[in-house]
This record gives C-alpha cells, sequence and structure tokens, in this order.
C-alpha cells in the first residue's frame, strides 16, 4: 500500500535542510521506498515555500509507516535528525463525574481496548485552510471539521479515530451508550456513502442500544453521521483484531483508510496519544467541550514487546561487523528502548511495531538497512558444497529439446489450464480433469491430463500464415485423485501439420521420434498397433518398451481436426517423458569395425498391403541366419504396375561374414533361399530388379 | 663452337627461369611455352646446332641440352600448377534465395532458463523439481503466513478443488504454487544440509494483463547450513546479475518486506532501457527483479532445522521478467510468450 506524504508537513516532525530529491534518493536505500515525488502547481503551495508530495511504498508489516510520524521517524533514524512531535496537553480529567457517557465491550477478543468521550458545544462547519490543504495533498477529501481532524490525527499517527453524532443514538436516560458487539444474524446497516449492507454474526460492530451505528474499524453508520446540525460528538480511538476486520473487509468488499491499517495489525498500546491530540484539535477547531470523563476500556493489559539481543548476532547474521555503538544509535532512533545487561542487550519494541516485531533477526534488518545494505561487502559462497552433482533429467529435457529443434521442430509453451470447449474438440469431458475453484474465465478453469489439444490450439491459431506447423512441448500433466496432490507427470508431445500433408506424413513423424529416442539413447522399443482416443482407427503405434506402454504417434480423426479448422493429415505423438526418463542412456561401448567387405543385393518384391514390413524384415533374417547383416528399407510403392489390394516393397539386404571375405556366389546362396522363403511362407511375388 | 652452344644454352635457361617469374595468366604461361618449348621456340633452336658441331663435344652439348630442357619443363610443369587448371568461368547468381533448411526454434523461455540454470551451475547449486499442484501449508503457512495473513493478498493465489474424498475431509487446501518458494521446505525435509539449491518452475497468479501472465517462471534459490549470512546472499546475486546482464548494468538492495525472509529486500536493476536515466518504464531508473533475504527462522523451523545453529538465503525471480530486462528485446506484451504464435517464436 502507498501512502502520501507532502513534503512540508514531513519537515513539520523532521526538520531537515536537504532537498526533496536528496531526501528521496538517501532513504531509498534504506526501507522508505519513494516510488515518485509529485511537485504541486501553485495555488496549492503553503507559505510560498514549493511543495512536493512523496509517493512511498509500505510493506504490509509497516502500518506504523503510513502516516506523517511513521514516515518521519524513519526519515530522522537516516538522515540523523531528531524526531519532534507535536505537544499535546494532557487530557483535562476535572471533568464533572456524572454519567454522560458508557462503554461497554462484549467482545474484547475482537476489541482488545476502546477510549471514547463526549464533546458538546461543537460547531460543524469548514476546517482550518491548513488542515484542509494537507488532507487533499495527502489524497482525502476534507469534509468538515470534526470529520477532517479525525482523519488528520489518522495520518499523522496511523490510528484511525471516529467521531459519532451523540444525539443521534438511541439513548435511555439520555445517556449515550457504545456497544462494541458481534451483528445479529439480519441485522442491516447503511454506512456513510449510504451503501446498506447485511451483516454476518461474525462480523464486529460499534452499536447503541438498538442498532449498529459503525462497521468496527472500517466505516462508520448513517445513522449517526456527524453532521453540520451536530451539538454533541462522542470521538472513539479504538483498537481491533485485524484478522476480524481483514475477513469482514474482504466479505463485504469495503476496503477504507482505516480498515487497511486495523488489518495490518495495530498495536492497542498508547492508544492515549492520538486520542488526546485529536481532543486537543477538536477543542481548538471546533469549540467543543470536554464533558464527560474519557473512557478507556481496556479488558486486558498488554504489555510492552521484550527481545533478548546478542550482539553477535549482527555479525552471525549479516557477515559484517557494524559497531555496538552505531547498532544503538540506530535501535534508539527508531524507538528501541536499549537496556544492556552483561553480554546480551534487553530490548524493549515501541507500541507501533508491536505486531511487527518479533526477533532478533528483525532488529538486525532494522540495523543493517538503516546502516545501508549497500555498505555491505558481498562475497561468493565459502562454504560446504552439497555432495550432489547435476541431476541428468533436466540434461535429458535439454537434449530432448535439441533435438527435437534439430528436427525443425519449434517448441511452444502451453498454458497449463485447459477449458471444457477446448476438452469437448478432442471428445473428452471434463470428469477427471482437476479444477481450479477460482479460475480467471472459462478458458483457464481444469488442469490438463493431456498436451496434445493444447497444440491442437496453437496449430489452428496458426494455421492460415502458415504451409506446414512442426511443434513441440515439454510439460506437465496433472493426474489421479487418488492422493491429496495430483501426480505431476512429464510428458513430450509433438504436432506436424502440412498444407496437402498425406499419410506419409505418418513416417515421417515415425522418423523424428525414433531419431529422438536414438539420440537418446533408446533402443530397446517396440511400436505396436493401438488404439487412442485421438487418433484415427488404424492411424496409430503405440511405443512399447520391455511391455509397457510410454507413448504412441498417430494420425488425428478428421472430426477433431476439423473442430480446429485443420484441413488434411494432422500427425502428433505424445510421449511418457517421465517414465522414459528411466530408459535413457548415454552410456556407449565400442563396436569393433567391420573387418571384411559386405556384398549387397537389391530385391523387389510385391505382397499384399497388409503385410507388415516387420514380417517381411523378420522372415528374410531367419531364413538368412548369420550372413544377413541387415535389411534395408528403400521403398514402398503403389501404382498401376501393382495390382489392387497389394504393394510393391523395394529393399536391400546386405551381407557379410565377421570371420572371412564373403564371396559373391556365396551370397547369392543364400540371397536365393531368402527369395525361396518370401515366395513360399508369404505370398510373395518376386519383381526382377 | 661447342663452348658457344653450351653458353647459350646457360643463357637461354637463365632468361627463360627469370621470365617465368614474373608470369600471371594461363595466356602468359602459352607465349612462354611457345617461347622457349615449342617447336619453333629458342631450346628448339639450339638443339637443331648441335648436329653442327664436331661428333667430340657432341654428347656433351647433348646431354647439357636434355638438362635444360628437362629442367625448363619441370620448371613450366610446377608453374602451371600453381598458376591453376582451366580458365574456364561460370556464373552464380550469389544473391538468388537459397533454399529454406527448416530449423527449429527453442522457446524464449526455455533460452532463459538454460542461461539462468548455467548461472548458478557455476557455483555450486543443484536443480530441483517440485509440484506445482501444492498443499497451503508448504506454499503459505510453512513460509510463515498463516491462513489469513495479509501478506497472503500479494498472491493472487489459484485454489484447486480437492478430489470429493478429501473434500469430505477438509484437511488441506490445495493451491497452484504463486511461487517457487513453496519448494523451500519441502526441500530442508528431503535433504540433509549443506542446501545449496535452485528450483525453476512454473508459477500461477490469478492476473491477465500486458504485464502479468497467469502462467509464468520463476527461478528459486536456496542456500542453508551453518555459516550462512548476508554478505554471501549479496555476493551470489550480485554474480548472478554480473553474468546475466553484463558489467554494464549497476545493480541496488532495496529494503523490503517478506514473511518469510528476514532481513529481506528487493534487488533493482539499472532500467535497460533508459540506461538508468529514468522512463516510464522503469522506477526513476531503476526496474524491480525480484526479492530476497535470509531465511525466517520460522521457515527454518518448519523445515526442521534450529535457527540458532543454521542460518540460510532465499530468492526468487522471474524468469520472463528478468529475461526482458537483459534483452531489451522490446516485448510489449507479456502474454505474447504464452500465445505461441510462430511467426513470434521463430524470431528467437
Amino acid at each position: 500500500m502507498n501512502i502520501l506524504i507532502p513534503h512540508n508537513w514531513l519537515l513539520e516532525y523532521c526538520p531537515t535542510h536537504l532537498t526533496s530529491e536528496e531526501i528521496t534518493r538517501r532513504v531509498s536505500l534504506c526501507g522508505v521506498c519513494v516510488e515518485k515525488v509529485e511537485k504541486i502547481s501553485s495555488q496549492e503551495v503553503v507559505k510560498g515555500k514549493s511543495e512536493y508530495v512523496y509517493d512511498i511504498e509500505v510493506t504490509s508489516n509497516r502500518p506504523d509507516m503510513l502516516s506523517l510520524i511513521g514516515i518521519a521517524r524513519e526519515i530522522g533514524a537516516i538522515l540523523k535528525e531528531k524526531l519532534v512531535l507535536p505537544e499535546i496537553p494532557p487530557i483535562p480529567t476535572s471533568v464533572s463525574s456524572s454519567k454522560k457517557l458508557e462503554i461497554e465491550i462484549l467482545e474484547p477478543k475482537l476489541c482488545p481496548r476502546y477510549l471514547g468521550v463526549l464533546l458538546e458545544g461543537v460547531e460543524v462547519g469548514p476546517s482550518p485552510a491548513g488542515i484542509a490543504s494537507r488532507l487533499e495533498l495527502a489524497g482525502l477529501r476534507p469534509i468538515n471539521n470534526v470529520v477532517d481532524i479525525t482523519n488528520y490525527v489518522m495520518l499523522e499517527y496511523g490510528q484511525p479515530l471516529h467521531a459519532f453524532d451523540a444525539d443521534r443514538l438511541d439513548m435511555q436516560n439520555e445517556i449515550p451508550e457504545i456497544i462494541i458487539r458481534r451483528a445479529k444474524r439480519g441485522e442491516k446497516i447503511t454506512t456513510l456513502d449510504d451503501q446498506t449492507f447485511e451483516l454476518k454474526e461474525d462480523m464486529l460492530v460499534i452499536a447503541d442500544r438498538k442498532s449498529p451505528i459503525a462497521l468496527a474499524g472500517i466505516k462508520g453508520g448513517k445513522k449517526a453521521e456527524v453532521t453540520l446540525q451536530t451539538k454533541r460528538i462522542i470521538l472513539e480511538c479504538a483498537n481491533f483484531n485485524p484478522l476480524s476486520i481483514r475477513r469482514t473487509s474482504r466479505v463485504l468488499s469495503l476496503q477504507t483508510d482505516a480498515s487497511a491499517r486495523f488489518e495490518k495489525g495495530l498495536s492497542p498500546l498508547d492508544l492515549e496519544t492520538p486520542f488526546a491530540r485529536a481532543l486537543d484539535l477538536l477543542q481548538k477547531f471546533t469549540q467543543g467541550k470536554i464533558s464527560s470523563r474519557s473512557i478507556d476500556v481496556y479488558p486486558k493489559k498488554f504489555n510492552p514487546k521484550k527481545i533478548e539481543f546478542n550482539p553477535t548476532s549482527i555479525m552471525r547474521l549479516l557477515g559484517e561487523d557494524i559497531p555496538q555503538s552505531r547498532a544503538i544509535t540506530i535501535l534508539e532512533s527508531l524507538g528501541f528502548l536499549v537496556k544492556k545487561e552483561k553480554s546480551k542487550m534487553v530490548i524493549s519494541v515501541p507500541s507501533w511495531r508491536y505486531y511487527d516485531v518479533e526477533g532478533e533477526e528483525d532488529l538486525v534488518e532494522d540495523i543493517a538497512r538503516i546502516y545501508g545494505y549497500h555498505k555491505l561487502q558481498g562475497k561468493l559462497l565459502d562454504t560446504r558444497i552439497p555432495e550432489e552433482i547435476r541431476t541428468n533429467e533436466f540434461l535429458w529435457e535439454e537434449k530432448s529439446k535439441d533435438i527435437l529443434v534439430g528436427a525443425g521442430f519449434n517448441e511452444v509453451y502451453t498454458y497449463s489450464f485447459i477449458s471444457k470447449e477446448l476438452l469437448a474438440k478432442c471428445g473428452y469431458t471434463a470428469k477427471d480433469n482437476l479444477q481450479i475453484i477460482n479460475p480467471l474465465s472459462q478458458e483457464f478453469e481444469y488442469l490438463r491430463q493431456d498436451l496434445v489439444p493444447s497444440l491442437l490450439d496453437v496449430a489452428k491459431e496458426n494455421r492460415q500464415r502458415s504451409e506446414e506447423i512442426k511443434i513441440f512441448e515439454l510439460a506437465r500433466i496433472y493426474l489421479g485423485r487418488d492422493s491429496v496432490l495430483p501426480r505431476e507427470e512429464r510428458h513430450l508431445a509433438g504436432l506436424w501439420w502440412r498444407k496437402r500433408g498425406q499419410t506419409t506424413l505418418f513416417y515421417q513423424m515415425k522418423g523424428v521420434v525414433e531419431n529422438l529416442l536414438d539420440g537418446l539413447g533408446v533402443h530397446n522399443f517396440v511400436w505396436k498397433k493401438g488404439e487412442g482416443q485421438l487418433v484415427v482407427n488404424g492411424g496409430n503405434a503405440t511405443l512399447n518398451i520391455v511391455g509397457k506402454e510410454l507413448g504412441f504417434l498417430g494420425i488425428v480423426k478428421p472430426t477433431f481436426t476439423s473442430n480446429f479448422k485443420l484441413k488434411d493429415t494432422v500427425v502428433v505423438f505424445d510421449l511418457n517423458f517421465e517414465e522414459l526418463l528411466k530408459h535413457f542412456s548415454a552410456h556407449k561401448t565400442y563396436q569393433p569395425l567391420p573387418k571384411y567387405p559386405a556384398v549387397s543385393f537389391d530385391l523387389s518384391i510385391v505382397i499384399p498391403e497388409e503385410t507388415l514390413w516387420q514380417e517381411v524384415e523378420s522372415k528374410i533374417k531367419n531364413s538368412g541366419r548369420k550372413l544377413v547383416e541387415r535389411v534395408q528399407f528403400l521403398e514402398a510403392y503403389r501404382g498401376k504396375q501393382i495390382s489392387q489390394g497389394k504393394k510393391g516393397l523395394f529393399l536391400r539386404i546386405v551381407y557379410r561374414s565377421s570371420k572371412r571375405s564373403l564371396k559373391e556366389e556365396e551370397a547369392k546362396v543364400v540371397h536365393q533361399k531368402i527369395i525361396h522363403s518370401l515366395k513360399t511362407e508369404l505370398g510373395t511375388i518376386i519383381r526382377e530388379g | 663452337m661447342a663452348s658457344e652452344l653450351i653458353e647459350k644454352l646457360e643463357a637461354i635457361k637463365s632468361e627463360a627461369l627469370k621470365d617465368l617469374l614474373t608470369i600471371q595468366s594461363k595466356a602468359q604461361m602459352e607465349s612462354f611455352r611457345i617461347k622457349y618449348l615449342g617447336r619453333k621456340g629458342k631450346l628448339a633452336g639450339a638443339l637443331k646446332k648441335i648436329k653442327d658441331l664436331p661428333a667430340a663435344t657432341r654428347p656433351v652439348a647433348g646431354r647439357l641440352a636434355n638438362c635444360v630442357k628437362r629442367d625448363l619443363e619441370t620448371a613450366f610443369q610446377d608453374k602451371r600448377k600453381s598458376i591453376g587448371g582451366s580458365d574456364v568461368r561460370i556464373f552464380i547468381d550469389i544473391t538468388e534465395p537459397a533454399p529454406k533448411i527448416s530449423r527449429g526454434h527453442l522457446h524464449l523461455v526455455t533460452q532463459a532458463i538454460r542461461e539462468i540454470e548455467r548461472i548458478f551451475l557455476n557455483i555450486g547449486f543443484v536443480r530441483r523439481r517440485y509440484p506445482e499442484v501444492e498443499t497451503d501449508y508448504y506454499a503459505f503457512e510453512a513460509l510463515n503466513m498463516p491462513p489469513d495473513h495479509p501478506a497472503r493478498d500479494e498472491w493472487e493465489t489459484f485454489f484447486v478443488a480437492l478430489s470429493s474424498k478429501y473434500q469430505a475431509q477438509n484437511k488441506e487446501k490445495l493451491v497452484l504454487t504463486p511461487h517457487t518458494s513453496s519448494g523451500q521446505v519441502r526441500e530442508m525435509e528431503n535433504h540433509p544440509l549443506p542446501i545449496r539449491m535452485m528450483n525453476i518452475s512454473k508459477c500461477y497468479r490469478r492476473q491477465i494483463d500486458i504485464n502479468h501472465v497467469p502462467m509464468f517462471h520463476q527461478f528459486e534459490g536456496l542456500v542453508v547450513d551453518s555459516g550462512i549470512q548476508f554478505v554471501h546472499l549479496k555476493g551470489v546475486l550480485g554474480y548472478f546479475c554480473r553474468e546475466f546482464f553484463g558489467f554494464g548494468r549497476k545493480i541496488r538492495l532495496r529494503p523490503f518486506h517478506f514473511r518469510f525472509t528476514e532481513p529481506s529486500f528487493e534487488v533493482d536493476v539499472t532500467c535497460g532501457l533508459c540506461k538508468g536515466k529514468g522512463c516510464r518504464y522503469c522506477k526513476q531508473g531503476w526496474s524491480e527483479l525480484g526479492g530476497a533475504g535470509m531465511v525466517h527462522p520460522n521457515v527454518l523451523r518448519a523445515g526442521g532445522q534450529d535457527p540458532k545453529k543454521v542460518t540460510g538465503f532465499a530468492f526468487g525471480w522471474g524468469v520472463e521478467r528478468c529475461y526482458l530486462m537483459k534483452e531489451n528485446i522490446g516485448i510489449p506484451d507479456l502474454r505474447m510468450f504464452y500465445q505461441n504464435d510462430l511467426r513470434f517464436l521463430r524470431q528467437f
């Protein structure tokens, strides 16, 4: 949260001759983060001096810095300037003791302390110019002298205050009663800005005998609003439980200057100071007279925090020795009380840091930042090195990506989210997907279990400006609902589409995947015919390693491709990277180079369309035995010269002996034997080639 | 007679060798050949005269003549090799477009991650992976952010529905990790000291505009051991920034507050666009990189460590954000990273 601090108002508490530019430069590195300095145009200029307003970011642990004095104290500590606080006369005690105001806290946990007093003879009107213009510079709209004074004191001290019109309360015996209680079921309140809220029973309200007059610590109610007719006011200076304020403010979507401060944790200690300050200003500028005893309901006293501080912690945590005297000066300038006890110190935490400072580390931080982080000398780690070395899995990720990029594929990063609509385009429902409770939109409603739909979507977006799309992604999918956390599994998926692409694209993609597997040292895989949700019947191959299915490669069903406005063949693959990792190997062993030359013969055959290459290959190897080194696929062809239902295969058989130079005649004998078995056992027709 | 001829042969030889040195083209080679070695050349002319010599001197002169001829021919052949083969000319339109070789591109995020990973590997960090769908405990509570703590507002967190089975028990809330810090306590639970790890991973926040995407990447560093100090953190971050941004850019540590570190700060780098002068893309010449600090004692305790004996530091920064600040690549809208327009991806 940011606060606006007018320069000349700041100087009142922290007199310095530095220019606003110098102040900005010096304090920003020490914990007062000035994001902007705005120069104010002449009409609002006070006393002929030029006026600047600092826009300062305040972190959530420091609500005390959402105030002029809080900022002045920090700046003073950094610039080594003494803090000048307003002089406040003590609250008069010699007021008639007759009962004029009653205050009762029914929820001491939610409201640890409540200070209230009644003022009479108040003349409501515009604020003095000085107060009004300061409020405006600080970003608040002046309303009337009473309201403005409560806001002025809030800006000074960071403690929100409120004033009620005492005569608008429901009363008995003309004694106004303030009751701090939870809202009743169905109770409503209309706030100062005319919004009406229905309250829940866990919300804290300030009420009179009958109904709520304020949402505690958030906003005042219309009922007891201070108006020009107001004559008697009750001034409230209270403390509320931060969580309760935060919850109510969230549930009602009502954030105010008061709630923003209370929810960050203000201390119930030392409420007297802002209370007295407000009373003083109200008496000066509204003619109001204190007419009741000042009431302080404080059921359970809070004690100031004390922390044992061992000065060696400075060295232990920072690695640089800041002189103890300097450290003490810094702490004292920030309001800490330092008491030395032998080797230790006992530090009293100032009231305004009650929730923020918890231990030694907080003190070290304060010392270090005021001293200046920039003065500490950085050094590289000179401590023990972990025993493990780099995990291979990230190397394999790199390698896989590099191979695919080398094959002309572009890496994409799609969102881990998926929509019902995208799932439906691939024939899925969302029933197994993890659901986001608070998605940004329907587009981001579920977590995906499959990368392919996202790739299809990328292809769809790019189709009109591309002749060809080759993409891949390596990302996690989110599976399983059988434990609290889902199983996150890395998958590697790819997509290839080309204008007027044919089924041959399948083989090209197969080449890409096999090249990938080869590069990763996976050789023991088998392709099997498979079925899949996304792929067309017969156009799917599953990747199997030691009996386990670890992925697939296939042609996407035309109904789905048309859902993505893609014409022509789309081939995809999807590999379970998590499982596949177990089979990756960088291990290589030397294979002796062949000593003797090889003999090879080409062969052209015609076989039934549905006879698999695998069958032909193994038939050749089986009948050729040891002499067949390899069977090389050259081409498959169909056409006029091949009859319907058949296909031609053009292949090469390479013969080699590891023991001697193979004679051509010898190889021919084996070759003939192979031809014979192909003819008789596979019904092959040999075309002379 | 004989001595005269011998002298002449010597003269022809030295003249020819001198000539040969000046030759630069094929054409000159040819005229040299005609002048000295041709049928009507100087050498042939001299040779013809041998037969007119007295028989006694003929063999000596003949041997010398052959010697000269052989030497000149050798020299001529050598020269020819050095001048090159035939004078054939071809024409290539060197401006004609070449066939495109299909080259793929690594996504920008991968490129950035690799660069970051390498820098930290050099100083002994081990890379880890942790869940993206995480319990509220590891994402917040163990990081010193109790339920309903206002500090949680800084993360626009996505919540994930539990399966019905666990909903009934209402035990845990699930979130999509809003930061990589959710790996910190898991790391301390699972690994012995010394810890020096990095976690580079996807993070999720409920924001989408030109500066925010609901899914982005962070890199986290966590170092825990006895004797880890603030100056180490400053040194490691300084080293990273120098390697990543180069010498020309400065960094500063600006005190800040995070629940899971104490002391805490944010690191700013001089804006690469205005070179630190101040522009509308930065805060007075500085761009914010991310947060860092000494691990909070409560976080150390959550990880089973004794804060009196062990200290640590941590940082978690945005990958995309840092990369944009490094390169000044001028990408105007962070969402473009995840729109996967191939025309965009192919630029990198």
